[in-house]
């Protein structure tokens, strides 16, 4: 007798997307999390530039954070009730460290969006303040890179390979992106190179081939 | 690599959850490797190979 006659437990996974499904709602809901509450910053940031906050202002802001609060309960009651199936403690281990690393994140963020003049400064290049911007280098290049090697050894070796793919694909891709725009950009064809876009989309090919790798 | 993973586990009854429990890795690495995507490491191959109580070419196979 194959694999392919043996039907499935009952608690198996109904599809191999179920998974897939999960993880797209997790990291979507906390993305969308972290986008709230960066514009509820963004937002409060501004009214208090414009001297005193409005009551709508209040409104709008306390009604952000009121969505914060729903989506995040929302969230934790979908990923509560994944952990009743069993799981070996070591994934249990990369888990927490990767949800920790979502809100070193989402400080980082919050600092940058503090820290900065001017609209979405996550993604801006003007002036920072250089506490913050000490503070945010401080946390990129000590606490990301223990967090990273600590989750690093946590995963079992599937999500390694599937780490591993995408870090391999997203450096080839790093290598056909810069000088292809470098080149481009002296023609006068396309704006000059901005590190922190071609840093964004290294991470997005990163990401997608580890997804793809490790749910599909 | 074709293996017997997933008949194994059917004679025991346990869900993948269980086994990659008992094996210390993913779910997911669990279905990858029943399904021919992922071929495990030595060590995991030998993990498996105790749990069952069998050897390496027992479950895992090239030709088959």
């Amino acid at each position: 007798m194959t694999n392919s006659e043996v039907p499935g437990h009952p608690d198996d996974e109904p599809s191999p997307f179920a998974g897939a499904k999960r993880a797209i709602i997790a990291t979507g809901g906390g993305t969308a999390i972290l986008i709230l509450m960066g514009i509820a910053t963004g937002y409060a940031a501004a009214a208090l530039d414009h001297g005193e906050p409005s009551a709508t202002d209040v409104a709008v802001i306390g009604a952000i954070a009121l969505l914060v609060v729903l989506a995040s309960w929302q969230l934790w009651r979908f990923l509560s009730k994944q952990g009743l199936e069993p799981e070996a403690p070591r994934i249990q281990r990369a888990r927490k460290l990767f949800v920790a690393m979502g809100l070193i994140g989402g400080v980082l963020g919050l600092l940058l969006a503090i820290g900065t003049d001017g609209d979405l400064a996550v993604y801006s290049n003007g002036p920072i303040n250089p506490l913050v911007a000490l503070v945010a280098a401080v946390i990129f290049l000590v606490i990301v890179p223990i967090a990273t090697w600590v989750w690093w050894k946590s995963i079992d070796e599937h999500e390694a390979n599937a780490y591993r793919d995408g870090s391999m694909i997203a450096v080839h891709a790093y290598f056909f992106i810069v000088p292809a725009w470098w080149l481009a950009a002296r023609t006068g064809y396309v704006p000059a190179q901005d590190p922190m876009v071609v840093l964004l989309i290294v991470s997005v090919i990163w990401g997608a081939v580890w997804f793809i790798r490790r749910y599909l | 690599m074709k293996n017997r993973l997933k008949v194994l586990r059917a004679e025991r009854d346990w869900s993948q959850a269980e086994l990659a429990g008992r094996l210390d890795v993913s779910r997911q690495a669990v279905n990858a490797i029943e399904t021919g995507k992922h071929d495990p490491s030595l060590p995991l191959a030998f993990r498996i190979a105790r749990l069952f109580g069998m050897s390496i070419e027992e479950i895992f196979d090239d030709e088959f």
